[in-house]
């Protein structure tokens, strides 16, 4: 009786939880804090609702920190808030007070900026315009894509003139009239244009040193915006690495990430694998995820995250076993299609081709039963950071022996038993 | 307190041995040996499998979860033959015959725990020698962690077993101690399940959510939060992630909390059996 | 070893099972606890053991508290024994004997394994073992470490003639070598046999205590063996009552039995036996009582249970 009271009464409660979670779903306007922050690579940007409490940046490049208001929803499905922006998506006046311990350290005024992402750059990375920089970076990306298009409507004038033009010519070689050498040539196209930006938006600036602080939005009347005190965390990246994407022959685009020295590599005899290198850098896993996502509730401070930045496409892979020490480049490779083969492709370098690398690896053979350690070396022979793996070719043929020895203890424990029911008597005394 | 009086002494380490002797005489040890190599190497030959189907695995330590399943498994099982040791001295009169003598409750569960602990013991290092041999078999990455995590496995069974001795001796009667065993390693174990099941299903998470099933792991997170602290299971699983990743001190602090939970569940036992008598309360 | 019981209190509850006892035992005595189930005897003996704690009194070994220490020369009989089934007699004795700190115990063993007719059967499992032999095993486990106390609860129940008369005889060697002695039961006629004082307790109260003669008083007593054939033999009777043990015979047909009265230590069973044997008879059950220890014991509880009253 006690006990299914217990139940009921437990039932209710998860029950009555749900009631209110379903009621949630309609949008309420609130003040949110919305971040565009540098994640090392580039920018992300993130929504920090009122539930937050806590807002993460990375040091070394600043951030912007935006002050809205909004229509929040709870997105039950992924247990999250989230921001209508479509229905309102207003600036907050005032300006972003920054506190360390009891001292205002800063009071950033609201800024205009502009993120913009060039294709062209080999980093590939973001970057942010401030106040008149921005307004000068976008007017700059305003004229360059005015230019594109002029330069794009112009060559298709010139592409529909070039098509009369080459069709009447080849009429005429057709007739013998003109030989073939004097056909038009073609217009060239205009340069794609890889620059994209931004509108100029509003937000807080924010660049601050590795350390804890606490930010607070002030109101042009003074007051401190209710639900905007945030405790506020700058972070560093911990350390530089060196990680691989592995590959084998047969499934070349479907790779296994190792991010850290003490990974191991485990492949099978005999096949041949790509091992496409990256620049990694390390951070705390919780300030890392926060920072991109705040309301996660999974990361932990305790533990790190290594982060892929860039491909590494010149350095060597010094490649020692018990047989033999040898060097083997990174280089492009172009996988080609081929109809009726095994696997529908082939991968060759792409030097041999006049294709562009599809990816940039390098190619290894396990051979049977070997135990590998790699590492990268840069052009001068340094060894890149982080680059040393294991790779071991496994047995997995002999997997079923794993139950033999599984066995044994039984083995043993039965002779133990038979040995002792030997020794002992084991028939009864008669009574009496 | 004189040293003679809390060291359990000359005592202890003659039912220690008998302990050792009765055990190791039996089927049951090597059965449970059998059950937790034959659990490391289901999960061991799953990693062998994985590897076939993608032809390619990253992994930093592939005997870690092997090892410590099978540790899970020792434990159990070593808890549940010492549980039962105890019960049925308790319930058979055997245990009053001991008291007769210069036997105390101090020494013998002192006795009978360290008894235990040589049996864990001696199977972690056939789970040791296992784990070496498969390393050569499979031709996998020798690991000097791989210590490190047995040794948190034996503290592990060491917790574990004070437990069940704790269990035997509040149950007071053997069918008791076996209810009260099965409680206790299903609550251990399904709050951890259930906690990291549903911390998966349920990506993320606000504070303030109070829907039905964020409630429930609310409830789960809770007792798990707890359950951190004094599952011997929980402990070990988290020394273990400590030692994988390279936090050597919260790896240490695992295991002094392993030492500390084992001297504390020996006190709680040792008291409780003085306390109780062992032909129990009327 | 010097035994003090003073002003034993043990109480379950609210009710009182050992009840001011005060008894003296002067070392190398032997005594006999006396009283029907419930009196108080198995508490008094498991207090004594440090089993149960007293509520109030103490009992003091040689002057000091019962502990570990005193425990250890202590030797227990106890008349429901467990043993580690799984255990051959061997193992099981060299584990007390560890435990005990004895240091020749396989030897010692061995002598009282022979003695008692199990040196055949020390390597068989215990959970094989018989009940008389299971109680055989248990005096040996008593008698392992050479105690300066032992303690025997119902010593012979459970054992055939043979046994009972060679377990006795290895009781009185160990009392005669200095062996203080405590022995409950519940048949008065082994009492009267083995100990010279006894103290008869009732409702956990010592209702008297003293040598078997102060306790008898002016009674007059006799042992009545009741002595069963394979058949009943009619011309037996002439034989038996010319015996010199004989006061007076009856026959009971019936039971294939006859009743002899006969005076107090004349006739051992086994000479009983063996006088029967010598005139071709085959015994198939001896049995004594000893009418008077057993009236005295009756007489007493009663007058306590009137003054009770």
């Amino acid at each position: 009786m006690k006990r299914s009271f217990l139940f009921l009464l437990l039932l209710l409660i998860a029950l009555s939880g749900a009631v209110p979670g379903y009621a949630q779903n309609t949008e309420e306007r609130s003040f949110v804090y919305a971040t565009n922050h540098y994640t090392g690579n580039g920018y992300a940007s993130a929504l920090i609702p009122p539930s937050v409490d806590e807002v993460f940046l990375l040091s070394g490049s600043p951030s912007i920190i935006a002050a809205k208001e909004t229509n929040l929803y709870y997105w039950p499905i992924t247990n999250e808030y989230k921001a209508d922006w479509e229905s309102l998506n207003l600036n907050a006046s005032g300006e972003l007070q920054i506190y360390q311990g009891s001292n205002l350290i800063s009071s950033v005024p609201q800024s205009k900026y502009t993120l913009q992402y060039d294709g062209n750059d080999p980093a590939g990375t973001y970057r942010l315009f401030l106040n008149e920089e921005a307004e000068t970076a976008y007017q700059q990306y305003l004229d360059r894509r005015k230019q594109y298009r002029d330069d794009l409507n112009q060559y298709h004038q010139l592409i529909n003139a070039f098509t009369i033009l080459y069709q009447d010519a080849l009429k005429k070689v057709s007739e013998g009239l003109l030989s073939p050498d004097q056909l038009p040539q073609a217009p060239i196209a205009p340069p794609d244009l890889t620059l994209f930006s931004s509108e100029i938006l509003l937000g807080y600036p924010v660049d601050l040193p590795v350390g804890d602080y606490r930010m607070q939005f002030r109101l042009p009347d003074g007051e401190v915006q209710p639900g905007s005190v945030k405790k506020l965390k700058v972070f560093e990246a911990l350390r530089v690495g060196t990680g691989y994407k592995v590959a084998d022959l047969e499934r070349w685009n479907q790779t296994e990430d190792s991010f850290s020295t003490t990974e191991t590599i485990y492949c099978l005899d005999g096949h041949t694998y790509f091992l496409r290198p990256f620049s990694q850098t390390e951070y705390n896993q919780r300030y890392f995820v926060r920072m991109n996502n705040p309301q996660d509730k999974l990361s932990r401070e305790d533990r790190q995250i290594w982060v892929s930045s860039k491909a590494i496409s010149s350095a060597d892979l010094q490649i020692k076993s018990t047989a033999n020490t040898y060097s083997a480049p990174v280089e492009g490779y172009y996988v080609r299609q081929i109809l009726g083969t095994k696997l529908g492709y082939e991968i060759v370098p792409s030097r041999e081709t006049e294709q562009g690398p599809t990816f940039e690896a390098v190619r290894f053979v396990a051979d049977q039963g070997r135990a590998y350690s790699i590492e990268l070396t840069d052009a001068s022979g340094g060894v890149l950071p982080g680059s040393a793996r294991q790779i071991r070719c496994t047995q997995t043929s002999r997997s079923p022996w794993l139950y033999v020895l599984s066995s044994l203890p039984l083995i043993i424990g039965l002779a133990i038993y038979l040995a002792r029911r030997a020794k002992v008597q084991t028939h009864k005394p008669i009574e009496g | 307190m004189s040293s003679k009086k809390i060291l359990p002494g000359r005592e202890a380490s003659v039912i220690a041995s008998h302990i050792g002797q009765l055990t190791w005489r039996g089927i049951g040890i090597f059965i449970i040996l059998f059950s937790a190599l034959l659990t490391g190497a289901v999960l061991l030959n799953n990693s062998t499998r994985f590897l076939e189907k993608n032809l390619v695995l990253v992994d930093k330590e592939p005997l870690f979860l092997p090892i410590y399943l099978s540790g899970v498994v020792l434990s159990i099982f070593i808890g549940l033959l010492a549980s039962m040791r105890v019960a049925r001295e308790l319930d058979k009169g055997t245990l009053e015959l001991l008291f007769y003598g210069p036997v105390e409750s101090r020494q013998y569960l002192s006795g009978v725990a360290i008894g235990y602990m040589g049996i864990g013991l001696a199977s972690v290092l056939v789970i040791l020698f296992w784990a070496k041999l498969s390393e050569m078999l499979l031709n996998l990455a020798p690991d000097a962690k791989l210590f490190g995590l047995l040794l948190s496995v034996f503290l592990m069974i060491c917790a574990f077993l004070a437990l069940s001795l704790l269990i035997a001796i509040l149950g007071g009667k053997a069918r008791n101690a076996i209810a009260y065993f099965v409680l206790a390693v299903f609550l251990l174990l399904s709050f951890q399940i259930g906690d990291s099941l549903l911390s998966t299903l349920l990506l993320g998470g606000s504070a303030t959510a109070t829907d039905a099933l964020s409630l429930v792991r609310k409830i789960l997170y809770s007792v798990n939060e707890v359950l951190r602290w004094l599952s011997p299971f929980q402990i070990t699983f988290e020394a273990a992630q400590n030692l994988n990743h390279g936090a050597i001190t919260k790896y240490l602090i695992g295991n002094i909390l392993l030492i500390a939970e084992t001297l504390i569940l020996m006190t709680f036992a040792i008291l409780r059996l003085a306390g109780k008598g062992v032909r129990g309360e009327r | 070893m010097k035994i003090e019981f003073k002003d034993l209190t043990k109480k379950f509850g609210t009710f009182t099972a050992v009840d001011k006892l005060n008894l003296s035992l002067e070392s190398g005595e032997s005594f006999g606890f006396l009283g029907p189930n419930g009196a108080g005897k198995t508490t008094t003996l498991l207090t004594l053991l440090g089993i149960y704690q007293p509520d109030s009194g103490q009992i003091l070994i040689d002057g000091q508290p019962v502990n570990a220490g005193t425990r250890r020369k202590i030797g227990v009989v106890a008349e429901y024994q467990t043993f580690y089934d799984e255990m051959t007699a061997r193992e099981y004795l060299d584990f007390f004997g560890r435990l005990y700190q004895v240091a020749d115990a396989q030897n010692k063993a061995k002598v009282l394994l022979e003695r008692l007719q199990l040196a055949d059967w020390a390597d068989a499992l215990i959970g094989n073992f018989s009940t008389g032999m299971k109680k055989k095993l248990g005096i040996v486990r008593g008698l392992i470490h050479s105690p300066e106390l032992l303690i025997l609860d119902e010593p012979v129940s459970g054992l055939d003639p043979f046994g009972i008369m060679q377990v006795r005889e290895l009781i009185q060697e160990q009392h005669k070598l200095g062996t203080t002695l405590i022995i409950s039961s519940h048949v008065l006629s082994e009492i009267e046999k083995t100990v010279s004082r006894v103290g008869i307790i009732s409702k956990g109260k010592l209702l008297k205590e003293g040598s078997i003669a102060d306790i008898l008083g002016g009674q007059k007593t006799f042992s009545q063996w009741q002595v069963q054939f394979l058949e009943f033999p009619p011309n037996a009777k002439a034989a038996l009552a010319a015996a010199d043990f004989t006061l007076n015979i009856e026959e009971m047909p019936e039971q294939n039995t006859y009743q002899i009265q006969a005076n107090p230590g004349s006739v051992e069973g086994g000479a009983l036996g063996r006088f029967a044997l010598q005139h071709g008879l085959i015994t198939t059950q001896l049995h004594r009582q000893d009418i008077s220890l057993e009236a005295a014991f009756i007489k007493i509880s009663e007058e306590s249970l009137q003054n009770l009253v």
